[in-house]
């Protein structure tokens, strides 16, 4: 029996020795500069939603060797989104452990709201970045995330806007309601569906503000009552459709990517896009016919931008910051805003950007086949407070999917 | 106590090191989690979430779903893997057959949940062909046999991926239990050929395969790469429920998803005393 | 109709290993498409030179053997002391728990001690992950391989004035050659084959092939899909391929 207590005492010995704590200076008192030099050479740990071939080319191709061959930081990129990035810090968390498996993020809403709840960002840091300067933070589609003040905590990392596509052929007069949308479902059944992940919830958000007949109804902190009459509306017309939705409505399609595959196909007349200008790089890519358009209901959709994020238990912050401030750069945003690599609006004021970079942002071959940002932009929805994402993750699931 | 006796006990405490310390280790710490003792979100001893868990039906339909999932794989698989080795006799002998059945072993179960999908989604290959022969006009006319709420492609999918190896341990078993002979033994007795097969194959043969029957019925109740790809969202099954409950529900549901765990691990326990797999088989358990 | 049965089996076994490498190299083959327009290696050379392809084959070859290797090593060892053990059934009986136990789910049970001990998302965390549902089954495996023959024959080496490293040199070893051959074999495939613990330990850290596949399928790439399911089958196949002439000759 001794050995046994031996091999045990080894087991709960090594269980205990936790990660060695942080004893390298803070890194608001160092210069940019030396940021730089302490990030060479490192490794960083991002953790993203990999679900989009174009983004994932862009993260591997261009940032990922970019930031090899400037700072020599070895970018590593593990898939996770949202929910996950979340339990992955709150389970380190658990754990005790005070080195956190990643080092950045790509967050935003109601993850960005969960990761304050449980204190796991790092922050205040955007002032650290010297390309931080030319963040439109001005904005308020920019400078908050569903109604918080970013205050530091999260960097802007693009800017879009909800669209629909459909194709020009099949749909010639797309609805533009959402009661036109009921007669149109009803007219041609099996064709619509939503997708149960971030942009069909996101859909939902801009629906329950048409159904409030106000687009700043759901301004403001999250309020029980509104929720529970405007979701309510919600769930009866969807309900009520439900059965011409695609499958009858007894199954939804939980990523995008599968529903862009079945709009291609031919199996759904709509499939969404948190970014309006995606028809056009899936065009270029022969994944949507060239016919395929995509245009934003009358009532609106919900504009938001996309954050990069710092866990507070990020073993190596220094390299994370200097990732982080060459993906803001005029350059990656540049890069990131061509239709063909992935056509993520910018979230760079090109007034405060020098001549140069300007200029070129200015005569940068455009989109083709979405819809102009000016005309959208008028539609432009606030997104709300994050409670309402996550209450109807929840509800969608128990009073549509499961109902 | 002599060297070699020091070293034996050595190596059983290593064995109960690595296969029931970590077990028992991580139960203990879910069940103290699912009544709110341990994690960040607990708030001193509840049964709150053992209630919620156990009133609601999430938890029942995904426990009775996986158990009709894997007894109907393990039943298609068993009826496939006996009509193979009565039937093809000569050919799993003899032809390519041979080795052929040996392949779907090669075939991890996330590349069979991608086949699956490839072949039977809606403008997946079964559709292409429907198609061309002028069955259905477009994907939507083809019937939804992936994401279903009949699990008709996981059930599918699994079986294919199943009854090579039934086959395999069934012919094995058909060799080493003589049952050709006695087969002709009966023959010569005046048996019909239908009773030898119904009366001296299938009954010995199932006996045998038992063993491996009942294990199979636990990897299939707790299956999750296939379900994962081809499994209904309103109607899941146990595993993927629960890493559900981990990753992306609601935070809040995090001490459920260790209620469902716990009751998982009674279940698997209940399936293994009851039926103890162990006891006769020899090493089949691929 | 035995005929179409048996042409249906044919079809059924061969047909994924005939559809996932021409996918992989087909382009825009979409709905109502019988076979694919046009053929490329577009996708070989793209994934083998950046997609991280290359370095997932090499992440999972190398875990895949490090498990075979540790796991049918230590297992055939302590198999002899389980299989001549006075608790033999009760062991055994332990043996299947964390091998019936549905690994994913497993992987959640352990995270906590993982991550306390700073094992999650690095290869030793996989390694060891692995290790803990591969080595139980490889005493399922090797516990009938030893038989009171085995023991008889050991004895008798004794009893001949031989040393226990004789017995095992001379003896257990290459009379074991097979059944050690199997056991790498099949430990080396569970490992090759597991997602659902190395996704969870591995928090995509550790991009094996099978990690890899999924986030293919996630992103609904399915040429790139195919691609990585080729590869996972390829090595299974060669073993299967080897086993078959292995076996061939010895009827021969």
């Amino acid at each position: 029996m001794r050995y046994f207590a031996f091999w045990l005492s080894l087991f709960i010995f090594g269980a205990c020795t936790g990660s060695p704590k942080d004893t390298r200076p803070d890194l608001r008192t160092l210069s940019w500069p030396r940021i730089e030099k302490q990030a060479g050479g490192t490794t960083v740990y991002m953790m993203m939603w990999q679900g989009d071939p174009l983004i994932n080319r862009y993260m591997a191709e261009y940032i990922t060797p970019t930031v090899k061959e400037r700072y020599g930081i070895n970018l590593q990129i593990a898939p996770g989104q949202g929910t996950e990035i979340v339990k992955t810090l709150l389970a380190e968390k658990e754990a005790g452990r005070q080195a956190s498996s990643i080092d950045l993020c790509w967050i935003n809403g109601e993850t960005f709201y969960q990761l304050r709840q449980i204190e796991a960002l790092y922050g205040p840091f955007t002032d650290l970045l010297p390309n931080a300067q030319y963040i439109d933070f001005g904005n308020p589609f920019i400078g908050y995330d569903f109604q918080q003040k970013v205050d530091g905590y999260e960097c802007p990392w693009g800017n879009v806007q909800l669209a629909v596509i459909y194709d020009t052929t099949r749909t010639p007069e797309p609805p533009r309601t959402l009661e036109a949308l009921g007669q149109y479902v009803r007219k041609h059944p099996g064709k619509f569906t939503i997708p149960y992940e971030f942009t069909g919830m996101t859909l939902l958000k801009s629906w329950m503000i048409a159904l409030a007949g106000n687009p700043d109804a759901l301004n403001g902190p999250f309020d029980e009552t509104k929720y529970a009459q405007l979701s309510g509306q919600l769930w009866d017309f969807i309900n009520q459709n439900k059965a011409y939705f695609w499958r009858n409505g007894n199954t939804f399609p939980e990523s995008l990517a599968a529903t862009h595959q079945m709009f291609a196909n031919g199996e759904l007349d709509f499939t969404f896009s948190n970014n309006d200008s995606e028809v056009d790089n899936k065009i270029l890519q022969n994944i949507f016919p060239a016919t395929a358009r995509a245009y934003v209901f009358d009532s609106g959709t919900i504009q938001n931008s996309h954050f990069l994020g710092i866990p507070a238990t990020a073993t190596n912050k220094a390299g994370a910051l200097a990732v982080l401030n060459f993906m803001i750069s005029p350059e990656a945003q540049l890069e990131k805003m061509q239709p063909a690599v992935w056509g993520d609006g910018t979230v760079l004021d090109l007034e405060k950007l020098p001549a140069k970079w300007r200029n070129r942002f200015e005569n940068t071959p455009g989109r083709r086949y979405a819809p102009r940002r000016q005309e959208i932009n008028e539609k432009a929805l606030q997104e709300p407070a994050p409670e309402y994402m996550i209450r109807l993750y929840r509800d969608f699931r128990e009073q549509v999917i499961e109902n | 106590m002599t060297i070699q006796s020091r070293s034996e006990i050595l190596f059983v405490a290593f064995f109960i090191l690595a296969a029931l310390f970590p077990l028992a280790a991580g139960l203990s710490y879910a069940l103290a989690y699912s009544m709110g003792i341990a994690g960040a979100l607990g708030t001193g001893f509840t049964l709150q979430y053992w209630q919620t868990v156990l009133g609601h039906s999430g938890f029942w339909t995904s426990a009775g779903l996986s158990m009709a999932v894997a007894a109907g794989c393990v039943l298609l698989s068993t009826g496939l893997a006996l009509a193979i080795v009565l039937t093809f006799q000569r050919q799993l002998v003899h032809s390519r057959l041979r080795f052929g059945i040996y392949w779907p072993l090669a075939i991890p179960p996330i590349v069979a949940a991608f086949w699956g999908f490839q072949l039977l989604g809606s403008s997946g290959l079964l559709a292409r062909f429907a198609a061309g022969t002028g069955l259905i006009q477009g994907p939507e006319d083809f019937p939804p046999l992936i994401n279903d709420p009949g699990q008709v492609g996981v059930i599918l999918v699994l079986t294919m991926a199943t009854f090579p190896f039934f086959t395999v341990v069934a012919q094995q078993f058909f060799r080493s239990e003589h049952i050709p002979e006695l087969m002709r033994l009966a023959r010569t007795l005046g048996a019909s050929h239908r009773q030898a097969v119904w009366r001296i194959a299938v009954p010995v043969l199932l006996r045998k395969l038992r063993p491996v029957l009942v294990l199979y019925s636990v990897f299939l109740f707790g299956a999750y790469e296939v379900p994962l790809i081809l499994g209904n969202q309103s109607n899941r099954m146990i595993s993927i429920l629960i890493a559900q409950k981990f990753r992306r529900f609601d935070l809040l549901e995090l001490p459920q998803a260790y209620v469902i765990t716990v009751l998982y691990a009674l279940i698997v326990l209940g399936m293994l005393i009851g039926f103890r797999p162990g006891r006769e088989t020899k090493g089949h358990a691929l | 109709m035995k005929k179409a049965f048996f042409t249906g089996l044919i079809l059924v076994l061969a047909l994924p290993f005939v559809y996932l490498p021409l996918l992989s190299l087909a382009t825009q083959w979409r709905f109502p498409l019988l076979i694919p327009d046009e053929l490329t290696l577009q996708h070989w050379t793209q994934a083998l030179s950046i997609g991280g392809i290359s370095g997932s084959l090499l992440f999972s070859a190398f875990t895949a053997l490090a498990v075979a290797l540790a796991c049918t090593a230590l297992g055939f060892r302590v198999a002899r002391t389980i299989a001549r053990h006075p608790h033999r059934q009760t062991l055994v009986a332990i043996a299947y728990l964390p091998y019936a136990f549905s690994p994913v789910i497993y992987a959640f049970c352990l995270q906590f001690f993982f991550l306390k001990t700073s094992l999650n998302g690095t290869v030793a965390g996989v390694f060891l992950g692995q290790f803990l549902i591969v080595f139980p089954f490889t005493i399922i495996l090797f516990v009938n391989h030893w038989t009171p023959r085995l023991r008889a024959m050991e004895e008798l080496v004794y009893t001949l004035g031989g040393t226990p490293a004789a017995a095992w040199s001379r003896v257990l070893l290459p009379i074991s050659r097979p059944a050690l051959l199997n056991g790498l074999f099949q430990t080396f495939l569970l490992s090759w084959f597991e997602y659902g613990l190395t996704s969870v330990i591995g928090q995509g850290r550790v991009p094996t092939l099978p990690v890899r596949v999924y986030q293919y399928i996630g992103e609904a790439n399915p040429y790139f899909a195919a691609l990585g399911s080729t590869l996972l089958i390829c090595p299974p196949l060669l073993f299967l391929w080897l086993n078959h002439r292995f076996q061939q000759k010895i009827h021969a």
